[in-house]
């Protein structure tokens, strides 16, 4: 009986230490697996952020998986989309979310997500509005049709077309703020700030209708 | 020809080999000395002279801005005249020191931010650094 009990407390004694020895090496596991799960998504959330960029130009050969943009500089990449992560808005006064079937060829379009070479992983892709900027010398004005004939420093010339809803200000020289101001101030020699909105289509003309216009006048360089 | 004048003529020559080898050996800088000498000439020096370019040190092009402002900060030559721009906003102010900083309001989606530095009041020429920022949320 005495070697029955002992046997039986041995064993008891043995499979609680074990026991214990066990679960003690799986919690410390656990907890290890738990920290090196947290590392990885911390570490992968981070290259995340590094790696996501946002690139923007004009679409073409949209099919059901993806579609080509060029951008600005003629850089070209192919943007491949995801059922399930890539979401699509449109940015107007509001932006409101879309579909892949509302991207239309020549739409200007933001892609973000991952760049891989001229390969992008869309997460998002934002259609929106391209603006230029350009900047130059006055040469003529054309009272008339409210245009300007600007000579830039490379040596192009553009029309700008000032419209009524163009902003038009001018750099006050003495208290270097801006004002607003009327095309009839504007004279040759003046140096103008220019935006427009870009269409894809081609310009032979480099005629374009401002969006804002800003008046550095030819007196800031006399002074 | 007299005695005299024959030694006059000699010992002129030989004076003359003598300076013309002090001039060509000793006094004559070695090739390394030369060499240093021809670097430090073409080493360029940055001086007063040399214009600063405008330079923007934050944002960086392309960059995505999950909040409707951001800060621009750059360098450019004192008491320009700096005149920043994108379709919704435009500031334009003069730095007393070299570096300048402003906070530039976003609006959603692409921005196209010039920024134009008139260094000097006689040129109409000014110097120019274009970004692309982007704000989305995602």
């Amino acid at each position: 009986m005495k070697i029955k009990i002992f046997v039986l407390t041995l064993f008891l004694l043995i499979f609680i230490t074990a026991n214990t020895v066990i679960g003690q090496d799986s919690t410390g596991e656990l907890e290890e697996i738990q920290e090196f799960k947290d590392k990885l998504a911390s570490k992968v959330a981070e290259l995340q952020q590094n790696e996501d960029k946002a690139i923007a130009g004009f679409a073409s050969d949209i099919n059901k998986s993806s579609l080509k943009i060029i951008t600005s500089n003629n850089e070209k990449y192919s943007v491949e989309f995801d059922d399930l992560l890539t979401k699509y808005f449109s940015i107007g006064n509001s932006i409101t979310e879309k579909s892949r079937e509302d991207i239309s060829e020549d739409d200007y379009v933001i892609v973000t997500g991952p760049v891989n070479g001229d390969i992008i992983s869309a997460n998002g892709i934002y259609i929106d509005t391209q603006y230029v900027s350009g900047s130059g010398i006055v040469s003529q004005t054309d009272q008339s049709n409210l245009a300007l004939t600007i000579i830039t420093l490379e040596n192009d010339t553009f029309t700008i077309d000032v419209e009524t809803s163009t902003k038009k200000q001018i750099i006050n020289i003495k208290e270097l703020k801006l004002d607003n101001v009327g095309f009839s101030t504007i004279k040759a020699g003046d140096v103008v700030h220019f935006i427009y909105k870009k269409s894809n289509e081609e310009n032979k003309n480099n005629r374009y209708s401002a969006d804002k216009i800003l008046v550095v006048p030819q007196e800031y360089f006399s002074k | 020809m007299k005695k005299e004048t024959t030694l006059a003529i000699v010992f002129g020559v030989l004076m003359g080999l003598i300076v013309a080898v002090i001039l060509i050996f000793i006094l004559r800088p070695s090739g390394e000395d030369r060499v240093a000498q021809s670097d430090s000439v073409l080493t360029p020096k940055s001086g007063e002279a040399n214009i600063m370019p405008l330079d923007i040190s934050e944002p960086s092009d392309r960059e995505i801005n999950l909040t409707d402002t951001i800060k621009i900060s750059g360098k450019a030559k004192k008491n320009s005249l700096i005149v920043i721009e994108s379709a919704i906003s435009e500031e334009v102010l003069t730095n007393k020191e070299e570096s300048f900083s402003i906070n530039f309001p976003l609006a959603f989606g692409e921005n196209l931010i010039t920024i134009r530095a008139y260094v000097d009041k006689t040129q109409t020429v000014p110097q120019i650094k274009t970004l692309r920022v982007y704000y989305l949320k995602e």
